[in-house]
Protein backbone atom coordinates (compact mmCIF):
# COMPACT_ATOMS: atom_id res chain seq x y z
CA UNK A 1 0.00 0.00 0.00
CA UNK A 2 2.67 2.44 1.12
CA UNK A 3 4.83 1.63 -1.88
CA UNK A 4 2.53 3.49 -4.29
CA UNK A 5 1.31 6.31 -2.04
CA UNK A 6 4.62 8.18 -1.99
CA UNK A 7 5.21 8.12 -5.79
CA UNK A 8 1.57 9.17 -6.26
CA UNK A 9 2.03 12.11 -3.90
CA UNK A 10 5.22 13.11 -5.70
CA UNK A 11 3.39 12.88 -9.02
CA UNK A 12 0.48 15.06 -7.79
CA UNK A 13 2.85 17.59 -6.27
CA UNK A 14 4.84 17.86 -9.50
CA UNK A 15 1.64 18.50 -11.48
CA UNK A 16 0.54 21.12 -8.98
CA UNK A 17 3.94 22.82 -9.06
CA UNK A 18 3.92 22.70 -12.84
CA UNK A 19 0.57 24.48 -12.87
CA UNK A 20 1.81 27.10 -10.46
CA UNK A 21 4.84 27.65 -12.68
CA UNK A 22 2.60 27.89 -15.76
CA UNK A 23 0.16 30.35 -14.20
CA UNK A 24 2.95 32.48 -12.78
CA UNK A 25 3.97 33.42 -16.29
CA UNK A 26 2.67 36.91 -17.18
CA UNK A 27 -0.53 37.15 -19.18
CA UNK A 28 0.00 38.15 -22.80
CA UNK A 29 -2.86 38.83 -25.21
CA UNK A 30 -2.52 38.54 -28.97
CA UNK A 31 -3.96 41.69 -30.51
CA UNK A 32 -4.59 43.46 -33.82
CA UNK A 33 -4.22 47.22 -34.25
CA UNK A 34 -7.98 47.95 -33.80
CA UNK A 35 -7.81 46.01 -30.54
CA UNK A 36 -4.84 48.08 -29.42
CA UNK A 37 -6.83 51.22 -30.22
CA UNK A 38 -9.66 49.95 -28.01
CA UNK A 39 -7.23 49.32 -25.17
CA UNK A 40 -5.82 52.82 -25.60
CA UNK A 41 -9.29 54.39 -25.64
CA UNK A 42 -10.04 52.58 -22.40
CA UNK A 43 -7.28 54.72 -20.93
CA UNK A 44 -8.38 58.00 -22.47
CA UNK A 45 -7.59 60.96 -20.28
CA UNK A 46 -4.27 59.40 -19.39
CA UNK A 47 -0.80 59.70 -20.83
CA UNK A 48 -0.22 56.44 -22.66
CA UNK A 49 3.14 54.89 -23.47
CA UNK A 50 3.06 52.12 -26.08
CA UNK A 51 6.42 50.41 -25.97
CA UNK A 52 7.25 48.10 -28.86
CA UNK A 53 9.84 45.51 -27.96
CA UNK A 54 11.05 42.02 -28.85
CA UNK A 55 12.91 39.29 -27.02
CA UNK A 56 15.72 39.39 -29.61
CA UNK A 57 16.20 43.14 -29.11
CA UNK A 58 18.95 43.74 -26.54
CA UNK A 59 18.36 47.51 -26.18
CA UNK A 60 14.69 46.71 -25.45
CA UNK A 61 15.77 44.59 -22.51
CA UNK A 62 18.14 47.31 -21.35
CA UNK A 63 15.39 49.94 -21.15
CA UNK A 64 12.61 47.74 -19.80
CA UNK A 65 13.57 48.16 -16.10
CA UNK A 66 13.32 51.94 -16.59
CA UNK A 67 9.81 51.55 -18.04
CA UNK A 68 8.75 49.31 -15.15
CA UNK A 69 10.13 51.85 -12.69
CA UNK A 70 8.20 54.55 -14.53
CA UNK A 71 4.98 52.56 -14.21
CA UNK A 72 5.59 52.28 -10.48
CA UNK A 73 6.43 55.98 -10.09
CA UNK A 74 3.29 57.08 -11.92
CA UNK A 75 1.01 54.34 -10.59
CA UNK A 76 -1.25 56.88 -8.88
CA UNK A 77 -1.11 59.38 -11.72
CA UNK A 78 -2.86 59.45 -15.08
CA UNK A 79 -0.40 57.18 -16.80
CA UNK A 80 -0.60 53.82 -18.58
CA UNK A 81 2.20 51.67 -19.89
CA UNK A 82 1.35 49.25 -22.68
CA UNK A 83 4.04 46.72 -23.55
CA UNK A 84 3.57 45.34 -27.05
CA UNK A 85 5.84 42.53 -28.15
CA UNK A 86 6.66 42.40 -31.85
CA UNK A 87 7.94 38.84 -31.61
CA UNK A 88 6.35 36.22 -33.79
CA UNK A 89 3.14 35.16 -32.03
CA UNK A 90 4.29 31.54 -32.38
CA UNK A 91 7.13 32.33 -30.00
CA UNK A 92 4.84 33.56 -27.24
CA UNK A 93 5.16 30.58 -24.89
CA UNK A 94 8.76 29.71 -25.68
CA UNK A 95 10.30 33.20 -25.60
CA UNK A 96 7.97 36.07 -24.74
CA UNK A 97 6.27 35.00 -21.53
CA UNK A 98 9.46 33.61 -19.94
CA UNK A 99 11.29 36.83 -20.83
CA UNK A 100 8.54 38.97 -19.29
CA UNK A 101 8.74 36.90 -16.13
CA UNK A 102 12.52 37.28 -16.09
CA UNK A 103 12.11 41.05 -16.39
CA UNK A 104 9.63 41.06 -13.49
CA UNK A 105 6.56 42.06 -15.48
CA UNK A 106 3.48 41.21 -13.48
CA UNK A 107 0.73 42.88 -15.48
CA UNK A 108 -1.06 42.00 -18.72
CA UNK A 109 0.94 42.79 -21.82
CA UNK A 110 0.33 42.27 -25.54
CA UNK A 111 1.84 40.71 -28.64
CA UNK A 112 1.10 41.58 -32.27
CA UNK A 113 -1.22 39.01 -33.78
CA UNK A 114 0.27 39.14 -37.26
CA UNK A 115 3.03 41.46 -38.39
CA UNK A 116 4.25 44.54 -36.46
CA UNK A 117 4.22 46.70 -39.59
CA UNK A 118 0.49 47.56 -39.70
CA UNK A 119 0.74 48.72 -36.08
CA UNK A 120 3.65 50.99 -36.76
CA UNK A 121 2.16 52.47 -39.90
CA UNK A 122 -1.21 53.02 -38.25
CA UNK A 123 0.35 54.60 -35.18
CA UNK A 124 2.10 57.23 -37.25
CA UNK A 125 1.06 57.23 -40.93
CA UNK A 126 3.28 60.26 -41.62
CA UNK A 127 6.43 58.40 -40.56
CA UNK A 128 8.56 57.99 -43.65
CA UNK A 129 11.52 56.19 -42.14
CA UNK A 130 12.24 52.62 -41.17
CA UNK A 131 10.84 50.92 -38.12
CA UNK A 132 13.30 50.07 -35.39
CA UNK A 133 13.17 48.71 -31.89
CA UNK A 134 12.75 49.65 -29.18
CA UNK A 135 10.17 52.26 -30.05
CA UNK A 136 7.97 54.04 -27.54
CA UNK A 137 4.97 56.00 -28.77
CA UNK A 138 3.91 58.71 -26.33
CA UNK A 139 0.27 59.86 -26.35
CA UNK A 140 -0.92 62.82 -24.32
CA UNK A 141 -4.10 62.96 -22.25
CA UNK A 142 -6.13 63.85 -25.37
CA UNK A 143 -4.82 60.77 -27.16
CA UNK A 144 -2.58 62.70 -29.54
CA UNK A 145 0.79 61.23 -30.48
CA UNK A 146 3.34 63.67 -29.06
CA UNK A 147 6.62 61.77 -29.19
CA UNK A 148 8.32 58.75 -30.73
CA UNK A 149 11.24 57.53 -28.69
CA UNK A 150 13.39 55.37 -30.90
CA UNK A 151 16.22 53.34 -29.40
CA UNK A 152 17.00 52.56 -25.78
CA UNK A 153 16.25 55.32 -23.27
CA UNK A 154 16.99 56.04 -19.63
CA UNK A 155 14.46 56.44 -16.84
CA UNK A 156 14.91 60.22 -16.76
CA UNK A 157 14.15 60.47 -20.51
CA UNK A 158 10.89 58.57 -20.00
CA UNK A 159 10.00 60.56 -16.89
CA UNK A 160 10.53 63.83 -18.75
CA UNK A 161 8.40 62.58 -21.63
CA UNK A 162 5.53 61.67 -19.26
CA UNK A 163 5.75 65.01 -17.46
CA UNK A 164 5.75 66.88 -20.76
CA UNK A 165 2.81 64.86 -22.11
CA UNK A 166 0.88 65.57 -18.91
CA UNK A 167 1.32 69.23 -19.72
CA UNK A 168 3.33 70.05 -16.64
CA UNK B 1 19.35 74.88 -16.14
CA UNK B 2 17.85 71.49 -15.26
CA UNK B 3 14.77 72.32 -17.32
CA UNK B 4 16.85 73.50 -20.26
CA UNK B 5 18.79 70.22 -20.27
CA UNK B 6 15.57 68.23 -19.99
CA UNK B 7 14.02 70.22 -22.83
CA UNK B 8 17.09 69.72 -24.99
CA UNK B 9 16.96 66.00 -24.28
CA UNK B 10 13.30 65.77 -25.25
CA UNK B 11 13.89 67.84 -28.38
CA UNK B 12 16.88 65.75 -29.44
CA UNK B 13 14.88 62.55 -28.98
CA UNK B 14 11.96 63.96 -30.94
CA UNK B 15 14.26 65.13 -33.71
CA UNK B 16 16.03 61.81 -33.83
CA UNK B 17 12.89 59.73 -34.09
CA UNK B 18 10.45 61.99 -35.83
CA UNK B 19 12.37 64.46 -37.91
CA UNK B 20 15.39 62.56 -39.17
CA UNK B 21 15.40 63.12 -42.89
CA UNK B 22 14.57 60.05 -44.88
CA UNK B 23 15.24 60.04 -48.62
CA UNK B 24 12.21 60.10 -50.86
CA UNK B 25 11.69 57.93 -53.92
CA UNK B 26 12.99 59.77 -56.99
CA UNK B 27 15.41 61.83 -54.93
CA UNK B 28 19.11 62.00 -55.80
CA UNK B 29 21.05 59.96 -53.24
CA UNK B 30 24.21 61.34 -51.64
CA UNK B 31 27.46 60.08 -53.14
CA UNK B 32 29.99 58.33 -50.94
CA UNK B 33 33.33 56.58 -50.96
CA UNK B 34 33.86 53.96 -48.28
CA UNK B 35 36.31 51.17 -47.64
CA UNK B 36 35.46 47.49 -47.71
CA UNK B 37 36.68 45.33 -44.82
CA UNK B 38 39.64 44.26 -46.99
CA UNK B 39 40.72 47.88 -47.45
CA UNK B 40 39.46 48.24 -51.01
CA UNK B 41 37.72 51.52 -51.70
CA UNK B 42 34.22 51.65 -53.18
CA UNK B 43 32.89 54.72 -54.92
CA UNK B 44 29.12 54.85 -55.28
CA UNK B 45 29.31 56.99 -58.43
CA UNK B 46 31.46 54.33 -60.12
CA UNK B 47 29.12 51.53 -59.01
CA UNK B 48 26.10 53.38 -60.34
CA UNK B 49 27.78 53.96 -63.68
CA UNK B 50 28.86 50.32 -64.08
CA UNK B 51 25.56 48.66 -63.12
CA UNK B 52 21.91 48.69 -64.16
CA UNK B 53 20.93 49.20 -60.52
CA UNK B 54 22.81 49.38 -57.24
CA UNK B 55 21.43 47.95 -54.00
CA UNK B 56 22.79 49.39 -50.76
CA UNK B 57 21.91 47.38 -47.66
CA UNK B 58 22.55 48.66 -44.15
CA UNK B 59 23.51 45.55 -42.22
CA UNK B 60 24.86 44.41 -38.87
CA UNK B 61 26.98 41.54 -37.61
CA UNK B 62 25.03 41.38 -34.33
CA UNK B 63 21.44 42.33 -35.00
CA UNK B 64 19.28 39.17 -34.97
CA UNK B 65 17.03 40.57 -37.69
CA UNK B 66 19.90 41.42 -40.00
CA UNK B 67 21.47 38.03 -39.29
CA UNK B 68 18.20 36.29 -40.11
CA UNK B 69 18.63 37.71 -43.60
CA UNK B 70 22.25 36.65 -44.20
CA UNK B 71 21.40 33.74 -46.47
CA UNK B 72 18.73 35.74 -48.27
CA UNK B 73 21.13 38.62 -48.89
CA UNK B 74 23.81 36.27 -50.22
CA UNK B 75 21.25 34.60 -52.49
CA UNK B 76 19.88 37.90 -53.79
CA UNK B 77 23.42 39.02 -54.59
CA UNK B 78 24.16 35.76 -56.44
CA UNK B 79 20.91 35.94 -58.41
CA UNK B 80 20.91 39.59 -59.36
CA UNK B 81 24.61 40.31 -59.81
CA UNK B 82 24.35 38.10 -62.93
CA UNK B 83 21.65 40.46 -64.17
CA UNK B 84 23.69 43.63 -63.78
CA UNK B 85 22.64 44.64 -60.27
CA UNK B 86 25.35 45.40 -57.74
CA UNK B 87 24.88 44.66 -54.03
CA UNK B 88 26.77 46.57 -51.36
CA UNK B 89 26.48 46.22 -47.60
CA UNK B 90 27.16 49.09 -45.22
CA UNK B 91 27.81 48.60 -41.52
CA UNK B 92 27.26 51.82 -39.56
CA UNK B 93 27.00 50.36 -36.04
CA UNK B 94 29.48 52.05 -33.76
CA UNK B 95 30.33 48.88 -31.83
CA UNK B 96 31.06 46.74 -34.91
CA UNK B 97 34.57 47.19 -36.22
CA UNK B 98 36.23 46.19 -39.49
CA UNK B 99 37.60 42.96 -37.99
CA UNK B 100 34.12 41.87 -36.91
CA UNK B 101 32.72 42.75 -40.32
CA UNK B 102 35.45 40.79 -42.12
CA UNK B 103 34.92 37.68 -39.98
CA UNK B 104 31.16 37.88 -40.30
CA UNK B 105 31.24 38.36 -44.09
CA UNK B 106 33.62 35.45 -44.59
CA UNK B 107 31.67 33.24 -42.20
CA UNK B 108 28.38 33.97 -43.96
CA UNK B 109 29.88 33.59 -47.43
CA UNK B 110 29.05 37.12 -48.58
CA UNK B 111 30.38 37.79 -52.06
CA UNK B 112 29.32 41.43 -51.88
CA UNK B 113 31.45 44.05 -50.10
CA UNK B 114 30.50 45.25 -46.64
CA UNK B 115 31.75 48.79 -46.17
CA UNK B 116 32.45 50.34 -42.82
CA UNK B 117 30.61 53.60 -42.27
CA UNK B 118 32.74 55.18 -39.55
CA UNK B 119 30.79 57.60 -37.35
CA UNK B 120 27.61 56.62 -39.24
CA UNK B 121 28.03 59.56 -41.62
CA UNK B 122 26.44 57.77 -44.58
CA UNK B 123 23.63 56.35 -42.43
CA UNK B 124 22.90 59.93 -41.37
CA UNK B 125 22.96 61.20 -44.96
CA UNK B 126 20.57 58.46 -46.06
CA UNK B 127 18.42 58.62 -42.93
CA UNK B 128 18.98 54.89 -42.44
CA UNK B 129 17.65 53.83 -39.05
CA UNK B 130 17.65 50.05 -38.88
CA UNK B 131 19.33 46.89 -40.09
CA UNK B 132 18.52 45.50 -42.54
CA UNK B 133 17.38 48.53 -44.53
CA UNK B 134 17.67 48.63 -48.29
CA UNK B 135 18.10 51.41 -50.85
CA UNK B 136 18.03 50.79 -54.62
CA UNK B 137 19.40 53.37 -57.03
CA UNK B 138 19.28 53.70 -60.81
CA UNK B 139 22.43 54.61 -62.81
CA UNK B 140 21.61 58.31 -62.42
CA UNK B 141 21.72 57.91 -58.66
CA UNK B 142 17.98 58.37 -58.17
CA UNK B 143 16.34 56.37 -55.41
CA UNK B 144 13.88 53.85 -56.86
CA UNK B 145 13.22 51.62 -53.83
CA UNK B 146 13.69 52.03 -50.09
CA UNK B 147 12.54 49.61 -47.44
CA UNK B 148 12.61 45.97 -46.52
CA UNK B 149 13.89 42.81 -48.19
CA UNK B 150 10.68 40.92 -47.50
CA UNK B 151 7.90 40.80 -44.94
CA UNK B 152 9.17 38.34 -42.36
CA UNK B 153 12.29 37.67 -40.35
CA UNK B 154 11.42 33.98 -40.47
CA UNK B 155 12.00 32.80 -44.02
CA UNK B 156 9.28 30.13 -43.82
CA UNK B 157 6.70 32.85 -43.09
CA UNK B 158 7.57 35.20 -45.93
CA UNK B 159 4.58 36.07 -48.08
CA UNK B 160 5.93 39.08 -49.93
CA UNK B 161 9.41 39.19 -51.48
CA UNK B 162 9.33 42.95 -51.86
CA UNK B 163 12.92 43.59 -52.91
CA UNK B 164 13.13 40.86 -55.56
CA UNK B 165 9.70 41.82 -56.92
CA UNK B 166 10.93 45.40 -57.21
CA UNK B 167 14.20 44.37 -58.88
CA UNK B 168 12.38 42.12 -61.36
CA UNK B 169 10.09 45.02 -62.28
CA UNK B 170 13.00 47.40 -62.73
CA UNK B 171 14.88 44.92 -64.91
CA UNK B 172 12.00 44.77 -67.37
CA UNK B 173 11.68 48.52 -67.41
CA UNK B 174 8.62 48.81 -65.21
CA UNK B 175 8.25 51.49 -62.60
CA UNK B 176 7.60 50.70 -58.96
CA UNK B 177 4.30 52.41 -58.49
CA UNK B 178 3.24 51.08 -55.09
CA UNK B 179 4.66 52.55 -51.89
CA UNK B 180 7.80 50.70 -50.88
CA UNK B 181 7.30 48.77 -47.64
CA UNK B 182 9.08 50.06 -44.58
CA UNK B 183 12.16 48.32 -43.26
CA UNK B 184 11.88 46.73 -39.83
CA UNK B 185 14.81 45.75 -37.65
CA UNK B 186 17.33 46.75 -35.00
CA UNK B 187 18.13 50.42 -34.66
CA UNK B 188 21.57 51.42 -35.95
CA UNK B 189 23.75 52.18 -32.94
CA UNK B 190 25.11 55.62 -33.73
CA UNK B 191 28.04 57.49 -32.21
CA UNK B 192 25.64 59.99 -30.65
CA UNK B 193 23.23 57.37 -29.25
Amino acid sequence: MRSWIFPALVFCASIALGQVKQTSLPKVEKITFPELEQIMHRDSGKVVFVNLWATWCKPCMVEMPALLRLKKTFSKKKFTLILLSTDDADDLERDVRPMLRKMGVGFTTYIVKDSPEPFMIAMNPKWNGAIGLPMTYVYDTRGALVDMMLGSHEYEDFKDAVTKAMGK
Amino acid sequence: MKYIIALLLICSVAMYAGDMKSLNIGEQVPAFTLKNYDGKEFDLKKLLKENKYTVVMFVSTECPVSNAYNERMAKLDTTYSKKGIAFVGINANKAEDVKMIAEHSKDKGFKFPVLKDEKNKIADLYGALVTPEVYVMNPEGKLVYHGRIDDNKKIEKVTSNDLSVALDKLLVGKEITSATPKAFGCTIKRINS
